[in-house]
């Protein structure tokens, strides 16, 4: 019995000849796609600049003097300023889609087109006021 | 351990790292919230206290268990033959031992670091 469905599976498999589209530049990519490929590239993102932050939580706490340094640095550069924010908005954005994710999960939240999309411009929503919160925090505006 | 159990333990397990990193960020937001202006003392306290010492290793520890099992989700669909053909395999394999050694690298680091 084992054996013949297995012997099935593999003849579906052989014949399967159904085309595969995953080049998502020829998909109408909805909204809700849309969120779901950032939480990627965003989540992809700030792990490969983990290290970087690392690397200034040492500094930081190595001593008084190199946690001064390192805060003049800072005020000082607009582009280390505008790298930590990048990374900021990279991690807040992942962490709230990641918070709608398992809200879907758990309570079936977002489970619908209108419900989905609600949710998803929520998240847009609140990542940008977050981002434009600290934005303002950190140029002293 | 079969196929669909360990999809299943992928599935529990980066849910669980992801909740453990949301709940640190939340404290380490109030933490700087609640101060007004992050000085040396009140930053180096912070990461002195055994309390926070535990919560940042395990924190660490999440982040490279979720990012691992993400990094993996990320390789499985896009770095494969159908994609790469061929070079799939080793497009493959270069990111999984870059991604290891990310991991390794912050780990170890962050151990000293907080240590």
């Amino acid at each position: 019995m084992r054996s013949q469905k297995q012997f099935l599976l593999k003849k579906v498999i052989e014949k399967d000849n159904r085309p595969v589209n995953l080049n998502l530049l020829t998909i109408n990519l909805p909204v809700i796609g849309l969120s779901s490929i950032l939480h990627r590239i965003s989540g992809l993102a700030v792990f490969i600049c983990f290290p970087l932050l690392v690397w200034l939580l040492g500094i930081s706490l190595e001593s008084e003097k190199r946690f001064s340094d390192l805060q003049g640095s800072f005020q000082e550069m607009i582009l280390f300023k505008l790298v930590i924010l990048l990374i900021f908005v990279g991690f807040i954005y992942h962490l709230l889609v990641g918070v709608k994710k398992l809200l879907s999960e758990v309570f079936g939240f977002g489970e619908t087109l209108k419900s989905g999309n609600l949710l998803t411009w929520t998240v847009f929503g609140l990542t940008l006021f977050i981002s434009f919160m600290v934005f303002i925090k950190v140029f002293n505006l | 351990m079969n196929k669909l159990g360990s999809g299943t333990k992928d599935f529990i397990v980066i849910r669980v790292c992801a909740v453990l990193i949301l709940f640190y960020s939340i404290y380490l937001a109030a933490f700087f919230i609640s101060t007004n202006e992050v000085n040396y003392e009140e930053w180096s306290s912070f990461f002195q206290s055994p309390l926070n010492q535990i919560l940042t290793s395990v924190f660490f520890l999440a982040f490279a268990i979720h990012t691992w099992r993400g990094t993996w989700v990320i390789a499985s669909d896009y770095l494969t033959p159908k994609f790469f053909g061929n070079f799939g395999k080793y497009a493959y394999l270069t990111f999984r031992l870059f991604v290891a050694a990310v991991i390794a690298l912050v780990l170890t680091w962050s151990f000293f670091i907080i240590w």
